[in-house]
């Protein structure tokens, strides 16, 4: 019983020692609300989660013209993706990429088809130019 | 063959003021001297009459026709479109006048003062139509520039994006350069054409106006050839994306 008050009074010393430190009053220290996190840390939480829950990202290989260059596949930690090289436990690594969006090569050819008419009424419109008709056709 | 045809079966006809008039403008002679040359006499004053109403007739339609051509054109610059209309308007008006007075006309003599106003003074034949020819083809010309330009953007946009997605598109992009420079090249070649025939008038014919309208079908027809040149690089361009990022090609 005495050893048990000792502990408790030591205890209630620490923590009151510890509080005057940070300049906060008992009770204070473990607010939920607080967030002092800072920015830096929190992305490299999120990015090791990234790592942690085995999604990676990769190029669709000669898919221009899809909505997103990127597809998204997931692996069980751990385990060995099939389709392109996961980022390695313990390193952190930055991604930029940018959506390539639709490319209608369909249509590129359309026009140029397009032009094939046009070339056609102008070649029309010029052979159509009679320079030996002179003033008795 | 045409011709000869025309001018026969106006010898046959006996019409010889009426055939020789149009002949000595088809070599482009402008001495009333060979008016002189061909009078008709003892022929019937009606049967000229109705030649001469005949010719100014078929100019009226003529006319007509070139005056639908420039209404119907998507492309003409609208200050061309104008000139060219003004012109025609004009020439319509004064061969509407030259109608009644052929109507009108109590000698041969009378006749010949009118039909030479109808060859002289309006040059249907010889410079308002390969005039307004040359004009809406200019104006065509420039059309198909811009839509060769709207088409090597969309090109270079698509090449953009594959290079962006990682892929080598240098080639793409240097053939696209390529074809804008030849169509650049054809445009300065085409677009100049309107402008250099639309101050001609009757009174250059033949000189200058001859060498003048020559010159500028030479130009049409190196245009057309450039811009296939340049349709023919784009279209390689196309191909090649195609098959960089994996497409079958058109």
């Amino acid at each position: 019983m005495t050893l048990s008050r000792a502990v408790a009074a030591l205890a209630l010393v620490a923590t009151a020692t510890a509080c005057a430190a940070v300049g906060k009053p008992i009770g204070d220290q473990f607010d939920p609300a607080a967030d002092e996190t800072p920015r830096e840390v929190q992305s490299i939480v999120t990015a090791s989660t990234a790592e942690r829950s085995g999604v990676v990202l990769q190029p669709v290989d000669g898919e221009i013209g899809q909505s997103d260059s990127l597809t998204t596949s997931t692996t069980a930690p751990g385990a060995t993706s099939t389709t392109a090289p996961s980022v390695p436990a313990g390193e952190s690594t930055t991604t930029t990429t940018t959506a390539v969006e639709t490319i209608d090569l369909d249509a590129v050819f359309d026009a140029l088809d397009a032009l094939e008419g046009m070339f056609g009424e102008l070649e029309a419109e010029v052979e159509s130019i009679d320079l030996e008709e002179g003033e008795n056709p | 063959m045409r011709r000869a045809s025309t001018m026969t079966a106006g010898l046959l006809a006996g019409l010889v003021l009426v055939v020789a008039l149009p002949a000595a403008a088809q070599t482009q002679a402008t001495e009333p001297a060979t008016v002189e040359a061909v009078e008709p006499h003892g022929r019937h004053l009606e049967e000229l009459r109705e030649r001469v109403i005949r010719q100014i007739e078929n100019r009226l339609d003529r006319i007509d026709r070139l005056q639908a051509r420039i209404k119907d054109s998507e492309t003409v610059e609208p200050q061309n479109a104008a000139h060219l209309t003004a012109d025609l308007s004009s020439s319509q008006g004064g061969l509407t006048a030259l109608l009644a007075k052929t109507r009108a006309a109590s000698s041969i003599d009378e006749l010949r003062v009118v039909f030479e106003s109808v060859v002289y003074d309006h040059r249907i034949y010889a410079l308002r139509t390969p005039q307004t020819g040359l004009v809406l083809a200019s104006d065509f010309g420039v059309a198909v520039a811009d839509r060769l330009g709207s088409v090597a953007d969309t090109i270079s946009e698509a090449a953009e994006r594959a290079a962006e997605a990682g892929y080598d598109v240098s080639e793409v992009e240097a053939m696209i350069a390529e074809a804008e420079a030849i169509t650049d090249d054809a445009l300065a070649v085409v677009e100049p054409v309107a402008e250099t025939v639309l101050p001609l008038e009757p009174a250059d014919v033949p000189d200058p106006s001859r060498a003048i309208l020559e010159q500028a079908h030479s130009d049409m027809l190196d245009g057309r050839e450039t811009y296939r040149a340049a349709h023919g690089t784009l279209r390689d361009a196309a191909r090649l994306l195609a098959d960089i990022v994996g497409r079958d090609a058109a």
